[in-house]
């Protein structure tokens, strides 16, 4: 009797149990900011963003193609939050003329697609293939998924001044807005705009505030 | 949820099979549910419903058992909202999932006479492997701790028929701190049934 508990106790230990499920594609979201603590946002008063959205795996193994009909509206999503921030925005003939904005701003993006490749041996069976005297096949299986990260930097352009320098623009703070990407453009798009309001939402000393 | 209920099963199977073996020992499993005190409960807040144990006791006397318990507790939560971090904070849907296996030496004094309900009171004392998980967007954190712990436990033994045996018990769990894993609480509420 003893010898069933022990073995009781051995298949338990270790076999995780994790109940509750995804119910929606949004619940794989996640947003997250990060600020160099040493930088006073309460000085910025001006940012230049270029109007393009760079794309960092381009072209690279299992990245996949972006749609860019939305591009337009996805920086005027970002440029709302900057401006509602208090800060003024240059252009680009005002860079041309040599002014130098407080911060700037780039939005870049990556998306790819995923195979995540798993195997599941039966609970308490140490050796892949055999255990309590029998043959047990380990369960294989695969996922795959599109993912895509959408990125906002803002940077102190100090340091432009020295181009090909490796501290050309020192990044002040970051958003990152992540998750799976569905077969519903329109649902992408939603709950990107929506990530992005949330970067600026949970980053209130942007305006200065809390310096 | 399925391995659970199989291992519940195998569990009162152990118990029945027990019978009659050795009269001085008795086998049992039960079914548990678990509420989060403490860290735990700031962890996954729910009370649970998932969670299974064996047992075995060996009687000293009319009155006196000691033995061995072996648990498997569920705990988990799912919130949305931010987490702030040092230089900045974190957004989204986070899951969160506690596996306490306790083991557990014990010693149980039963109050009243043998044939009718009786009440008890236990002390067990052990470790509690636990895995912590937590799952915001595509990212997972994983951390499995072996904690130092016990459980105070009260119940009543209810006897139904001539080898088997009732009981209904709550276990307070602590399990101390370990390593950079805070102290963990929670109380379960047992049902179960044992054999001798």
């Amino acid at each position: 009797m003893k010898k069933l508990v022990l073995i009781g106790a051995a298949l338990l230990v270790g076999a995780g149990c994790y109940p509750g499920e995804v119910t929606s594609i949004g619940q794989l979201d996640l947003v997250a900011t990060v600020r160099d603590p040493g930088y006073n946002f309460a000085n910025v008063q001006t940012f230049y963003m270029p109007d393009t959205i760079v794309q960092l795996n381009e072209g690279e193994q299992g990245s996949i193609d972006i749609d860019r009909s939305s591009d337009d509206e996805i920086l005027a999503q970002v440029r709302d939050n900057l401006l509602a921030l208090g800060w003024a925005e240059l252009d680009r003939d005002d860079i041309d003329a040599g002014i130098v904005p407080d911060v700037a701003v780039l939005n870049l993006v990556s998306a790819s697609e995923n195979t995540t490749w798993w195997i599941t041996y039966p609970p308490g069976c140490w050796d892949p293939y055999w255990c309590w005297g029998w043959y047990w096949p380990p369960y294989v299986g695969s996922t795959t998924y599109r993912a895509g990260t959408y990125f906002v930097v803002v940077g102190d352009p100090a340091g432009i001044a020295n181009p090909g320098a490796d501290d050309d623009l020192a990044g002040v703070w970051g958003g990152v807005m992540d998750g799976v990407l569905s077969s519903n453009s329109s649902s992408n798009f939603t709950r990107l705009l929506s990530g992005i309001d949330q970067m600026f939402e949970q980053s209130p000393y942007l305006s200065g505030s809390g310096n | 949820m399925k391995k659970m209920i199989a291992v519940a099963a195998a569990a009162l199977v152990v118990g029945v099979t027990g019978e009659a073996r050795a009269q001085d020992w008795f086998w049992g499993g039960t079914y548990s549910m678990s509420m989060p005190l403490s860290n735990t409960k700031d962890f996954n807040g729910n009370f649970s419903f998932r969670g299974v144990a064996i047992e075995g006791r060996k009687v000293l006397n009319e009155n006196a058992t000691v033995g061995l318990s072996f648990g498997w507790h569920v705990m988990n939560d799912t919130q949305e909202g931010t987490v702030q971090l040092e230089n900045g904070a974190i957004s989204g849907t986070f899951m969160t999932y506690t596996n306490a296996f306790p083991i557990f030496a014990n010693a149980h004094y039963y109050l009243g006479q043998r044939g009718s309900i009786r009440p008890y009171v236990g002390a067990n004392l052990g470790v509690i492997p636990m895995e912590r998980r937590a799952e915001v967007g595509l990212f997972a954190l994983k951390q499995t701790r072996w904690h130092f712990g016990g459980a105070p436990e009260a119940g009543f033994v209810i006897p139904l028929g001539w080898y088997v045996r009732g009981f209904v018990n709550a276990r307070w769990h602590f399990a101390l701190k370990s390593g950079s894993a805070p102290s963990q609480q929670y109380v379960t509420f047992n049902i179960g049934i044992a054999s001798n």
